[in-house]
Order: structure tokens, then sequence, then C-alpha cells
């Protein structure tokens, strides 16, 4: 059984189709990456899949049951847990206290006797208290438990970040850039870290990523989205050569010459013949004949 | 989840303060014996002008300190909505006349004892501020604003003039036998305030306090920390309108009568000033200020034989203003040495950049 199955989602804003048909399945202990060019509605399946936004068509599932009209909250607690682009962190209050906020749906008392203090609530808090520590500990980072996130270095909150969605016991940990604002070392540490959730905590791992070293080193499987729309799917190797990734990342320029791919065979030198100067994007060649016609 | 071995010098604590790392206190935690001296004589000084010296001098003294620990109870309520929740409410003197009405007519109509109005006049401040938090469900920020400014003075105009409430006459509000005395009402009213303290600061320590924290700065985040986020604001508005349902109770049986003019906007500028210039999240700031600010421009009057109610509001806008650039944190932060020394801790600012940030957590 796949831990997450997106079917045929498709969602529009006004006139914009930001998704078109998007289906992607991540079974357990997999590590799923997702990428694809900016624009391309990563974030936006992100915000589907955890219930940000409502598709329009299509449905999401989630460890067996369709989630697609379950509230934001009901899915965190059955397990989703999600980073933010921009560090999603209670950013006024300490590390510590950010981790223990979000173990709310697994405490253990209700609201009316956490406000009363009955004795039962200080053994919990106790216990909360700990199993943030423990987490802490595991991600490097007991030594800050007590710093306010606000002055955290940018790197650091990602990091913290990924700890209070950790605090949250996820089935799935779902990353939204990881890696952004990290140096390559930073972002090969990141991925040793991921390994070692996965293989300590038994997480499945879904993450939009950029830099590719990283995705290709821990992602089993690889989606890529252009345009709202599935461009293709595979084993990262496989991916990351795909003459229509190559093309929507690096535009029809890619012929001049990139590391990240053979260059794929186009007619684009036949179009630059004309011309005498050699950065011609494919733009500008559109628009010189119409000069050269109104001139003559 | 398992239960498992404390990390060193993580949980040791008997509960989470997040204070006491990274102070510096020095000695391996706790003062000497020179120290606890100093700290109990500081203790014991407070506890006689708070408690003795009301009962020693006349009266009429512990008459006037008994509204102003009313205040401090509507101020906290106001605390949890502005500090805790980050809502607005300009119209909390309706919350509070709800409470105060509905309390005075469960005793002179109903026929009901004063302990059953205390309950009565609680749970309907909790119930019109529940009404009021479906609305901020809806609209934020300056329309929120605007509609429980709105709310307040519909409800000095309108319902507080109902025929059940004496059609603006008001409604009687005799104390119990027990409370007879003004010295005795202030004691009663010093124990509520202390419930209240009390209840205020388990919210902050526990789920619900940190869920409404949460959402109050970021909705998103706290969302997908599993946090209901509309419930959690609901709760907020509850806790308040139990707060100042319980304030405005006590406010009917202190006046022994509660009519519809002594419940206008005034009252919910003053609360709303001595929330902030009190300092939002700092319990203590909020109650010292609100005492304070009620307490000096009565004696002074008194001294120098003028009565004007206006000045203390003008004097209020001047120290918001004073606060908004000196102190973001409130009076909580200035006398923030004081409250940690006599908790214990050094004589020492501390962990000030709270204040100053976006997200100011004084907690006394």
């Amino acid at each position: 059984m796949a831990v997450l199955d997106v079917d045929s989602v498709s969602i529009r804003f006004g006139g914009l189709q930001a998704l078109s048909d998007v289906s992607v399945r991540v079974q357990e202990w997999e590590i799923v990456g997702l990428i694809g060019p900016n624009g391309a509605g990563k974030t936006t399946l992100f915000n589907c899949i955890t219930g940000f936004y409502r598709p329009n068509e299509g449905r999401v599932r989630f460890l067996g049951r369709d989630v697609t009209d379950v509230p934001i909250h009901e899915r965190a607690a059955s397990g989703m847990g999600r980073t933010f682009q921009q560090v999603g962190l209670v950013k006024g209050a300490t590390v510590i206290e950010n981790l223990i906020t979000a173990q709310h749906a697994k405490v253990a008392y209700d609201d009316l006797s956490g406000i009363v203090g009955t004795p039962a609530v200080w053994r919990h808090e106790r216990e909360l208290r700990d199993r943030a520590m423990q987490i802490l500990e595991l991600v490097d980072l007991a030594d800050l438990a007590d710093r306010r996130v606000a002055g955290l270095p940018y790197g650091t909150m990602k990091n913290v970040e990924m700890a209070a969605v950790l605090a949250t016991d996820p089935e799935i940990l779902m990353l939204d850039e990881p890696s952004s604002g990290m140096g390559p070392e930073e972002a090969h540490e990141l991925g040793d870290t991921l390994l070692r959730l996965r293989r300590e905590l038994g997480l499945t791992i879904l993450m939009i990523e950029h830099h590719v070293p990283l995705v290709v080193r821990v992602c089993d499987h690889v989606y890529c989205l252009n345009f709202g729309q599935l461009l293709t799917e595979g084993p990262p190797e496989d991916v990351r050569n795909h003459p229509e990734v190559v093309t929507a990342y690096l535009g029809e320029e890619a012929e001049e010459g990139d590391a990240l791919a053979p260059a794929p065979p186009t007619s684009a030198p036949a179009a630059e013949g004309g011309g005498g100067d050699a950065p011609a994007g494919p733009g500008r060649r559109r628009r010189r004949p119409l000069r050269a016609g109104e001139a003559g | 989840m398992a239960v498992v071995e404390a990390p060193p010098g993580a949980a040791g604590d008997d509960r989470p303060d997040p204070e006491r790392p990274g102070t510096g206190t020095g000695a391996g935690g706790g003062p000497g014996g020179g120290g606890w001296a100093a700290r109990g004589l500081a203790w014991a000084g407070l506890a006689f002008v708070v408690v003795v010296l009301p009962l020693l001098l006349p009266q009429f003294h512990a008459f006037r300190w008994s509204e102003a620990v009313i205040l401090a109870i509507a101020a906290l309520s106001l605390n949890v909505l502005i500090g805790h929740a980050g809502q607005i409410s300009l119209g909390h003197q309706g919350f509070f006349g709800v409470g105060a009405f509905f309390a005075a007519y469960t005793v002179t109509v109903g026929g009901q004892s004063f302990w059953v109005a205390l309950v009565s006049g609680a749970l309907t401040g909790a119930v019109a501020s529940l009404l009021m938090g479906v609305v901020a469900l809806r609209i934020k920020g300056l329309y929120l604003a605007l509609v429980t400014l709105a709310y307040g003075r519909l409800a000095q105009e309108t319902l507080f003039n109902l025929p059940m409430f004496g059609r603006g006459a008001g409604v009687e509000a005799p104390r119990p036998d027990i409370l007879q005395t003004n010295r005795a009402f202030y004691l009663f009213c010093l124990l509520m305030l202390g419930v209240v303290l009390y209840l205020d600061w388990r919210f902050t320590r526990s789920k619900a306090g940190r869920a409404v924290s949460a959402a109050r700065e970021n909705e998103q985040v706290a969302s997908s920390y599993g946090i209901p986020v509309a419930r959690y604001k609901l709760l907020a508005f509850v806790l308040s309108g139990v707060f100042v349902g319980l304030a405005g109770t006590l406010y009917a049986f202190w006046n022994q009568r509660v009519a519809s003019q002594d419940l206008d906007f005034e009252l919910a500028l003053f609360l709303v000033i001595a929330t902030v210039v009190g300092g939002v999240r700092s319990r203590i700031g909020v109650v010292v200020f609100t005492t304070l600010f009620h307490l000096i421009p009565d004696y002074l009057s008194d001294t120098f034989g003028t009565s004007a109610p206006f000045l203390s509001l003008a004097a209020g806008a001047f120290l918001l203003v004073a606060i908004l650039v000196y102190a973001p944190g409130g009076v909580g932060q200035i006398i923030r040495p004081i409250t940690r020394w006599m908790g214990g801790g050094p004589f020492a600012r501390g962990d000030d950049e709270g204040f100053v940030e976006e997200g100011v957590r004084g907690r006394p």
C-alpha cells in the first residue's frame, strides 16, 4: 500500500491551470524527490496534499484513507508532517517550545485539565519536554534548545523546522526545499541526516529539492513537474538525463554545452545562421525579422 | 510515546521554565541564605501592603482597592485576547457588563445565592465572548476592532437598558453576609485575582496556551502542527470571557448595584491601556500597572481636591506612546529584574530580546 497516493489532481486559480492531472505515489520507506523549474507547481502540489488547497479534481489518499476533504490539522495529526519554503516555525518561541507545541496532537490531557493543572498534566508536560529533547539530540540541536528561533541563522532554522516536524511524529516527512540557504557541505550533511532518519525512524520522505547532487544521492524515485504537468518520473539518474527535463530547466540554451546532460539534438543552429550575435535567444530571433520588415 | 530517561541537564527541572537556563545564575542555582532572607523580607513586605494594610486603614480604602483588583482581573482577561491570542477587543466593557448584570439579576430577581451568581456571571461573560469569537473567525484586525467597539456601545445602550435590567435604573446586587464589610470583600477579590492568575499561568504553560500562541504567530504553522486553529481562537475568547465575566460579577457586588452608565467606553479604553502599558503577556506587569493606574489618580484627587477622570486617560495615552518607544514589554519588562529576583533568580534583565522582537513573551 502506498503511504501517499495523489490521484490525478488538478487545480485552477482563476485562469491559471496550476496543476493538471498530476499523479504521485510514495511507497513506504521511499525517499521521493519532486523537481521542476520555478513556478512548476511543486509547492502547490504540497499544499493540495496537506490540505491548504482543495483541488478542483482528483483525490489525495494517505495511508489508504481518502483525505481530500479532511482539514489541515487532522491530516497533520494523522501523520503528515511538512516544512515550508519560508521557514515554518513559531519564531517568537524558543526551539524547544516549538518542539513541545508540535506534539500537540499527541498530548494526552484535555484543555480544561491543562488549565486547571491536575497532577497528570505536570507529568505529561515533563514527558513532552523529554521527548522534544530526544529529538533535538537526534538532529544535533540539543545545545540550541533554549534559544529563541528568531535569532538563529537561516540554515539552522531549516534544521529546527525539520526537528519540529519530527516532533509531530509523522508517517511521511514532506520537505519543501530543505537545502535552501545551505552550502554544498551542509547539503551533504542534510543528505546524511535524511538517510539516517529513514533508517532509524522508518520515515517515508517526499521532498521538493533543487540541489541535484542531493536528489541523485538520496532519492529512490523522482517526479519532475513543469507548467503544472508531470513531465516525467523514474529513478533519479534517468530523470536527470531526460531530454525534456533538461530543456525545462535550461531552455533551449542547453545546446551551449552544459555539464548536466548531453545536449539534445535541436535545430537551433540552423535558425541562428542569419544572425551575427551569439547569445540569440528564442524571443530575439522571432523579433528580428519583424524589424527588418518595418525597415524595408 | 515511551517514557525515557531524562537527558542530563535538560529535564531535571520540576516544570518547564524557559527563563531559567542561560541566565547565568552563577552559583549552581539559587541564592545563599542571606539572599533568601532578603527575598523573604520582600515577600513579607508585599504581603503586608497588599493584604494587611487595607485591613488596618479605614474601610473606605479597602473599598477603593477592591475596584482596582477587579479592574486588574478584567485587564488580565483582555491580556488573554490581546496578548495570547493576538485578537483585539475595544468593547470589553460589554462583556464586563454582561457578567455584572446577569450576576445581579441572578441574585435580585432569580433569588439565588451569591455563589450561584458568581458562576452565572462568569458563564454569561463566556457565552457573550464566545459569540464575539465566532465573529472574530471571519473578521480581522481593524474591522474586528470596530465590531467590538460597536458591540460595547450597543450593549450599553440597549442590552443594559432592557426592562429585566431595570430600564437604565440598574439592578441591585446585595452582598452575602460573609462579604458584607468592604474589608472582607476586598480579601475575596484578592482571592479571585489569585485564582485568575493561577489559571492564566497554567493556561500559558499547557497545551491550550501553546496552541493559542502558535496560532497567533502563524496559523499555517500551527495547523501543520496538528492544531485546530479556529477551535483555539474560540477557546481564548471563552477563557477571556470567564475572566471578564467574573470581574463584572465582582464589580456588581462591590458597588451593590450595576447600571448601564457605569459601563461606558471609558472602561474599555482603560482596560486596553492597562493591558498594553502593563505589558502584553506579562501577568504581573498587567496587575501592577492596572492597580496603580487606578489608585494613583484617586489618591491624587484626594490630595489636590480635584476630580478629572479624563486626566488619567490623557496620562494613559502618553504612557502608551512612551511604552511603545522605550519598553515594548511594558511595565512587566521594566520591573522584570524585581520579579526575577523575588522568584529566586538574579537581579538582572535576562532575556529581554523577546520583548523587542515581534514575539513578545513576558513571563513573570
